[in-house]
């Protein structure tokens, strides 16, 4: 009787195997490490300056400050922003809590509540604006190479970058899809793609300008793309990060109203 | 053999490391052209937000000319002289300030100049002064607050009837106006003590608004300075509400007692999924019929005789009515926004009360002054002048990015199908400066709920110079 050599199969099956379990595991962690560049661990505010650029000329500028801090019982960020500028929007606040989500009029004085596809409407969405755990909310697997692949920067360097896909693993997932590029080894984000349900590119990201801020290497300019028109191009522009204790009685509806120039 | 496996491998790994795309790779480089050059040239630097004190509040300049073009042969005349025009150039502040540690001052005023056909130049009602609000807030322990003054106190979900907004009725400065901006933004607070209390999961209010003047009638031209505290505070009130975060649905309990009796209100909203928001408001009380409290107050106000013959409703007396206002969100991938939302009045007119309303003023011109009224005070009191209703609403922003954005209401009468709408754009030339042009329309025919109202198509065109 013949004796079966089950070497090779056993080999074929780890050379198949490993590489996706490896990928799969570093994927998430690769998406998890790029996180704590973008985010601080602690609770924070951050001032934003939005300039939104159609056909190349900037148009309007919207200044806002978000209050943000992880939510402990899943992981994600609660946020709060508050509108100071333009004074057509000063005071307009914004509460962004899993699903629950309210928008704040102060000129009428009611309260909204929003649903998340709201989050992608306008140049720079509500969605682009607070701060978000990607690794809570996405799915992440390696689509390049596990040695990376070259890609420019927003400033035309070029960079070594893991390329990964990122798919919702839960309803509070902003967008449908993504694909998201991070740079090898020092974990930052150098590159977003962000698709809808349906398939449609929304927003390309470019992240630049890492400054020190909050014990941290993180960007202080995104460069967002409209994927649908792209000569809508809005600059990110954050600066003035500051941690802050923030109690969980602001990320209330009711609480809106209420704050003011904290 | 050795040799031929370990090639296998090798391509097979080579597989396996790049998992096939199904597409040609494109050039990722290639988004870069899109950023613009202003882009690249703009300062590196982010200017420090934090250096920019954040504002507390608004304030501007703002004209607004309205229009109207009256509609002919009415079912039920109108005893009064009905507008052609007005112009409102206001001046409007709405701030708060922090004047110590754990105290807050807010003001909210309007102060207006009106011109029109049916306003004397000058009279009582060429110079407008509403004060909205004016209020001391004190935070005595953390999320802990006592308030007194008058305050601008807000209930509901709902975008086109807030049954449960107790505080709604007779807010409104200018009944006869369209201007959605003083419909909408130029609400009269109420003066009260108020407490409120938030906690991580919820929260709980009570407010006191005490009685200080006698109600005041409907459709007088107050003086130019009269904060108008007979429509604010013409009874005690009493205000509780406690709302809960569970299920995701952030149910709002809320209790108010007036001179009607003890009213019971329930809000609720929900995600129904990635683009629908369900929301539901219901409120209920003992109460008379719309009529019957109409014609109580115009008595008591003195604006309408004693023993005014003209009931419409056939119900009498007390009983318990509901108001339900219930809807849903829709956004879809585009920036269109749409709310449909249906408004139950209990207390309001049926389809065969609307007909006898049409079929008295028809017969009697003496009786028009009467039965106007009645709609006047369901205006006044913010209440549907019928029992059922539809609403609808789109928003559409940035039609042209950064610059125009778009929305439109309509009310429909299921009975008749009769409809009034409003569609609005507003344009912002700069930082400082919007322009808006609202048009509106009645739908109907003249025995209809809409059509029956006194104008058909109506303007406004506003001008606003933020400060």
């Amino acid at each position: 009787m013949k004796k079966v050599n089950l070497s090779l199969p056993i080999i074929l099956l780890l050379f198949f195997a490993v590489p996706y379990a490896f990928s799969a595991e570093s994927a998430q962690n690769i998406i998890t490490r790029s996180d704590a560049v973008r985010n601080p661990a602690e609770p924070f505010q951050v001032g934003l300056r939005l300039t939104e650029y159609v056909n190349g000329a900037a148009r309007n500028e919207v200044i806002l400050r978000v209050y943000s801090k992880i939510d402990q019982g899943t992981g994600q960020y609660k946020n709060l922003v508050r509108y100071l500028e333009p004074p057509r929007d000063a005071g307009k606040a914004v509460l962004m809590s899993g699903t629950t989500m309210w928008f704040y009029d102060p000129a009428s004085r009611t309260s909204v509540r929003i649903s998340p596809q709201q989050r992608l409407i306008g140049q720079a969405a509500e969605g682009d604006v607070v701060t978000v755990n990607f690794a809570r909310d996405y799915q992440a697997k390696l689509v390049g190479p596990p040695e990376g692949e070259m890609l420019n920067d927003a400033d035309r360097k070029p960079r070594k970058c893991w390329h990964l896909e990122l798919t919702p693993s839960n309803d509070s997932a902003i967008y449908g899809r993504a694909e998201y590029w991070v740079e090898k080894d020092s974990y930052r984000p150098v590159k977003g793609k962000f698709y809808s349900d349906s398939g449609r590119l929304l927003k390309i990201a470019y992240y630049h300008n890492f400054e020190e801020q909050l014990g941290a290497q993180r960007p202080a300019e995104i460069i967002l793309i409209d994927g649908v028109n792209p000569k809508l191009v809005t600059t990110m522009n954050l600066s003035g990060y500051k941690a802050k204790k923030i109690p969980d009685s602001w990320y209330q509806r009711e609480f809106l109203p209420r704050l003011k120039g904290e | 053999m050795m040799r031929r496996q370990a090639t296998l491998l090798l391509l097979l790994f080579c597989l396996a490391a790049h998992p096939a795309r199904g597409e040609e790779p494109r050039d990722e480089n290639e988004d870069l052209e899109l950023i613009p050059q202003a882009v690249r040239n703009a300062p590196q630097e982010a200017p420090s937000t934090e250096e920019r004190a954040a504002p507390g509040g608004r304030a501007f300049l703002e004209n607004a000319l309205t229009g109207w073009v009256k509609r002919k042969g009415l079912a039920v005349p109108v005893p009064d002289r009905v507008g052609s025009w007005q112009n409102r150039t206001s001046a409007d502040m709405d701030y708060s300030w922090q004047i110590a540690p754990q105290l807050r001052l807010g003001l909210s005023d309007r102060l207006s100049l009106f011109e029109g056909n049916v306003i004397d130049f000058p009279s009582a009602g060429t110079l407008r002064n509403d004060f909205r609000e004016g209020v001391i807030s004190w935070e005595f322990a953390p999320r802990s607050y006592l308030e007194a003054g008058r305050i601008n106190l807000k209930s509901g979900t709902a975008l086109g009837y807030n049954p449960t907004d107790y505080f709604k009725a007779r807010t409104t400065v200018n009944l006869a106006s369209i201007d959605p901006s003083a419909l909408r933004e130029n609400r009269l607070g109420t003066v009260m003590v108020l407490a409120q209390k938030i906690w991580d999961n919820g929260s709980a209010t009570v407010a006191f608004a005490p009685k200080l003047q006698n109600s005041s009638p409907l459709a007088r031209t107050p003086a130019s300075l009269d904060p108008l505290l007979g429509q604010t505070n013409s009874e005690n009130r009493l205000f509780a509400s406690a709302s809960y975060s569970i299920a995701e649905l952030s149910p709002q309990l809320l209790l108010f007692h007036d001179d009607i009796g003890t009213h019971i209100g329930v809000n609720v909203s929900r995600v129904l999924s990635s683009g629908i928001v369900g929301y539901l408001e219901w409120s209920g009380v003992r109460e008379e019929s719309l009529t019957e409290r109409a014609i109580g107050f115009g008595q008591e106000t003195r604006a309408l005789p004693p023993g005014i013959p003209v009931v419409p409703q056939g119900a009498r007396g007390k009983g318990f009515k509901n108001d339900v206002a219930v809807g849903a969100s829709w956004t879809g991938i585009s920036k269109l926004t749409v709310n449909l939302e249906y408004h139950y009045h209990q207390a309001g007119l049926n389809g065969r009360e609307f007909d006898r309303w049409i079929t008295l003023g028809k017969r009697s011109s003496a009786l028009s002054s009467e039965l106007w009224y009645l709609r006047q005070y369901a205006a006044d009191q913010q209440e549907p002048f019928m029992q059922h209703q539809i609403f609808l609403r789109f928003d559409y922003p940035d039609a042209i990015p950064s610059r125009l954005n778009t929305s439109g209401v309509l009310f429909i009468s299921p009975y008749d199908g009769s409809s009034l709408t409003q569609l609005a754009a507003q344009y912002f030339i700069s930082r400082e400066w919007t322009v808006g042009a609202y048009v509106g329309g009645t739908f109907g025919g003249r025995n209809t709920v809409m059509g029956s109202l006194p104008w058909r198509v109506s303007g406004v065109l506003q001008v606003v110079r933020y400060l």
